[in-house]
C-alpha cells in the first residue's frame, strides 16, 4: 500500500478521500432533498392514502 | 511509478505511454461501441420525430412511441453505455492498473444489454407509452419497469467496479500522488452515480411492484420525488464525465494543464454536495411540496453547484490560454484562440461543446431553476430546448470529440476519414444550435411539449394559436436544425464505424490526430506538496507528435519541446499582466454580461404575463 507523503497538505489529503466524498454525496442530498421532500410529503393528510 | 502488483495482460501504448490492460481496453471499447449503436439509433428516431411536424405521414401513436424510445435511448442508454466504457479507461489506463473483477463486468455489460432490450421492446410494441417519467398512475408493461431497472443496477455496478479499481490502484501504489484531475472527475461522477441511481432504484422499484401486484397503488408525489433523483440526477452524471472529458480534452489536444489544479477539485466536490438539488427544480410547480423546499434548493443551495460550474466554466479556456501562450501564442488578448488548432476534432468539439453548455445550457437551467420564471416555461418546449442544449450540444459533443481520440487508442486502428472527422464537430454544432434555440424561442412563445398533434385536430374546440405566425417559422428552424444535426451525427457514425470495422491496424493509431500529451497535464497524476512553491512548472514535458506547420507559424516562436513556454507570464504588458489568463478572463466578463442580459429579459417577459399593480 502506498504512503501518502507526509508534506501533502490536509486539504489534498481530504480531498482526496474517496470514501469521504461518497458519504457527503449520499448525506447532503438524501437530508436536503429527499429527507426534507419526505418529511414535508408526509405532513400532507392524504400522503399514503391517509 | 511502479508497476501494477499483480501483472495482467497488457501493452505500452506508443502515442500516449499509457499502460494499457486488455480487460480493461476491451471492456471500455464495448460499453463505448454499444453506446455508439444507441445513439445511431436514437438519430434515427430523432428525424423522424422531428420531420413529423413538417407532414411526415406518421400517427400520433407512432410518435408517442417513438418520443418515449428517444429519450430513454439517448438519456440513458447512449450517454451512460459511454460513461461506463470512459469509467474503466480512466480507472485503469490513467492509472496504471488492470480491471477488478472483469468477468463480473463483462456480465453486468450483459445484464445492460438485457435490459435496454427489454425496456425498447416494451416502449416501441406501445406497452410503455409513459414518457421518460413514467408518472404513476400512468402505467407500463412490467418488462419496461424491469427492463430500466437492469440497466440502472448494471450502472451502479460498474460505478462500484470503476471505486474498486481507483482505491486498489491507490493501495497498489501504480500512481504517484493524487488522482489525475480528469480521474478525479469521473469520481465525482460515479459518487453522484450511486445517490442517483439508488434513487431510481426505489422510483422504479415502486412501480415494477405495482405492475405485478406486490403494490395496490404508488403515491405520485412520493415517485415524482424519487424519480427526480435519477431523473435529474443521471443528467448530473453526465454533466461531471463532460466536465471531465473537457479536461481530457486538454490534455490530449494541447497537452494543457489545470490553472489551479485544487481548485478544480473543489468544483468537482461542490458538485457532488450540492448538484442534486437541482432536480427539484422539477418540482417547482409539485403541490405537494413546501415553498421552502424548492426555493431553499433551488434558489440558495444550487447556487454552489452553479459556482462549481462557473469555476470550470472559467478554468477550461483558462488551462487552454495558458498552454497556448506556452507555445508562444502570447501577443494580445485573443491570439491564443485565434490560433487554437481548429481543424482538429478534439479542440473544435470542446470550444463548441463548452460554449454552448456555458451560453445556452447553464443559463437557461438557471433561469428554469428560478421560481417565477420557471412558471413562464414550465411543460413548454422551452423545457426540451434545454435539456437538447445539455446533453446534445454539450454532452454528447464533448464525448464525440474524444471518440477521435479513445477509439484509435482502444482499438489500435488508425482513424479512418480524417477529414470527415475534421467537419464533423462543426456540422453537428450548427444543427444543434438551431435546433436548441429554435425550442428554446418556441417555448417562450408556448408551444408545450410532448404534444403530437399541435392543432389538436378533432377536438371539439378547435385550437388555432400553434398556427399563428411566428410559430410555425421557428418550428421550421427546430426541424431544419434536427436535420443538420442528424447529418453531423450520421457523419460520426460513420467515421467510428469505418475506423472500428476496416481501419488500418497500427501501433502508433495517431495519424490524421494530434496528440499532445504532457507531464502534468489534466490526464497525469499531479501532486503538489506543500514546500513546492505556488505555480511551479511540470517537471517535464513531452511532445508526442509534432505540431503542425499551421498552427506553429504566424506568432511567437514555434514551440519548443521541453521548453515548458514563459511559465506564468501571460506575455502582455500593463493591467492585463497580472492575470494568467487574462484573454479569459475577458471572456468570462461577457458571459457574465450574457447571463444578466438574459435575466433581465426573463423578468421582463414575467412582468409582462403578470402585471403587477
Amino acid at each position: 500500500m502506498s504512503e501518502e507523503p507526509q508534506d501533502t497538505p490536509w486539504q489534498q489529503r481530504l480531498l482526496d478521500n474517496i470514501w469521504l466524498l461518497v458519504a457527503i454525496g449520499v448525506v447532503v442530498p438524501g437530508v436536503l432533498y429527499l429527507g426534507w421532500g419526505l418529511w414535508e410529503l408526509a405532513e400532507l393528510p392524504t400522503w399514503g392514502g391517509g | 511509478m511502479t508497476a501494477p502488483a499483480a501483472p495482467a495482460p497488457s501493452r505500452t501504448c506508443n502515442v500516449t505511454g499509457f499502460v494499457v490492460e486488455r480487460e480493461g481496453q476491451r471492456l471500455a471499447l464495448a460499453n463505448i461501441i454499444a453506446g455508439f449503436v444507441m445513439l445511431a439509433f436514437g438519430g434515427f428516431q430523432a428525424i423522424l420525430i422531428a420531420l413529423q411536424r413538417q407532414g411526415l405521414p406518421l400517427s400520433d401513436d407512432w410518435w408517442y412511441r417513438l418520443v418515449a424510445s428517444h429519450g430513454a435511448t439517448m438519456l440513458l442508454f447512449w450517454l451512460i453505455l459511454f460513461e461506463v466504457g470512459a469509467l474503466y479507461w480512466g480507472s485503469t489506463m490513467l492509472l496504471n492498473t488492470r480491471m477488478r473483477a472483469p468477468r463480473l463486468a463483462w456480465a453486468n455489460f450483459a445484464m445492460m444489454v438485457v435490459g435496454i432490450l427489454l425496456a425498447q421492446w416494451a416502449m416501441l410494441s406501445g406497452n410503455a407509452t409513459v414518457m421518460f417519467t413514467a408518472y404513476p398512475p400512468m402505467e407500463a408493461h412490467t418488462l419496461y419497469y424491469l427492463g430500466v431497472l437492469l440497466f440502472a443496477v448494471g450502472f451502479l455496478l460498474a460505478c462500484v467496479f470503476f471505486l474498486a479499481n481507483v482505491i486498489a490502484a491507490k493501495r497498489e501504489g501504480t500512481y504517484e500522488g493524487s488522482l489525475p484531475l480528469v480521474v478525479y472527475g469521473l469520481v465525482a461522477a460515479a459518487v453522484i452515480a450511486v445517490y442517483s441511481l439508488g434513487s431510481g432504484a426505489i422510483a422504479y422499484g415502486m412501480l415494477f411492484l405495482q405492475s405485478i401486484g406486490v403494490l395496490e397503488t404508488v403515491d405520485p408525489a412520493t415517485y415524482r420525488l424519487f424519480f427526480w433523483g435519477i431523473g435529474h440526477g443521471a443528467q448530473q452524471v453526465n454533466l461531471a464525465v463532460m466536465v471531465a472529458v473537457w479536461y481530457a480534452l486538454i490534455g490530449f489536444t494541447l497537452g494543457g494543464r489545470p490553472l489551479n489544479e485544487g481548485l478544480s477539485r473543489v468544483a468537482f466536490l461542490l458538485y457532488i454536495a450540492f448538484i442534486h438539488l437541482g432536480a427539484v427544480h422539477h418540482l417547482l410547480v409539485d403541490p405537494g411540496l413546501g415553498t421552502s423546499h424548492r426555493i431553499m434548493n433551488t434558489s440558495y443551495m444550487l447556487y454552489l453547484a452553479v459556482l462549481a460550474s462557473l469555476i470550470h466554466a472559467f478554468s477550461i479556456p483558462g488551462a487552454m490560454e495558458v498552454a497556448q501562450r506556452e507555445r508562444g501564442f502570447k501577443r494580445g488578448l485573443f491570439t491564443w484562440l485565434k490560433k487554437l488548432p481548429w481543424r482538429e476534432p478534439g479542440v473544435s468539439a470542446l470550444v463548441l461543446s463548452v460554449v454552448y453548455f456555458g451560453f445556452i445550457a447553464g443559463t437557461s437551467g438557471v433561469l428554469m431553476g428560478t421560481m417565477q420564471l420557471n412558471m413562464l416555461i414550465h411543460n413548454t418546449l422551452f423545457v426540451v430546448g434545454h435539456f437538447h442544449a445539455t446533453v446534445v450540444s454539450g454532452t454528447t459533443l464533448a464525448f464525440m470529440g474524444i471518440s477521435y481520440y479513445l477509439i484509435p487508442l482502444l482499438s489500435q486502428r488508425e482513424l479512418a476519414n480524417p477529414r470527415m472527422a475534421r467537419q464533423q464537430p462543426y456540422v453537428f454544432g450548427v444543427g444543434v444550435a438551431v435546433l436548441t434555440l429554435g425550442m428554446l424561442l418556441a417555448g417562450q412563445l408556448g408551444v408545450p411539449r410532448r404534444v403530437a398533434d399541435l392543432d389538436y385536430e378533432g377536438a371539439q374546440v378547435g385550437v388555432e394559436m400553434y398556427s399563428a405566425a411566428p410559430i410555425p417559422l421557428v418550428m421550421g428552424l427546430v426541424s431544419v436544425g434536427a436535420v443538420l444535426a442528424v447529418i453531423g451525427g450520421v457523419q460520426f457514425i460513420w467515421v467510428m464505424a469505418k475506423t472500428l470495422i476496416s481501419g488500418q491496424r497500427s501501433d502508433q493509431p495517431d495519424a490524421g490526430l494530434t496528440f499532445a500529451f504532457a507531464q502534468g497535464s489534466t490526464l497525469s497524476p499531479r501532486m503538489r506538496t506543500s514546500d513546492e512553491p505556488e505555480g511551479a512548472e511540470p517537471s517535464a514535458t513531452t511532445t508526442l507528435t509534432e505540431d503542425r506547420p499551421d498552427e506553429a507559424g504566424g506568432d511567437g516562436p514555434p514551440p519548443t519541446e521541453g521548453s515548458g513556454g514563459s511559465g506564468h507570464s501571460s506575455g502582455l504588458r500593463g493591467r492585463w499582466a497580472k492575470f494568467e489568463a487574462p484573454g479569459t478572463y475577458a471572456l468570462v466578463l461577457v458571459f457574465l454580461a450574457w447571463f444578466v442580459v438574459l435575466y433581465l429579459v426573463a423578468h421582463v417577459n414575467l412582468s409582462m404575463s403578470w402585471p403587477v399593480g
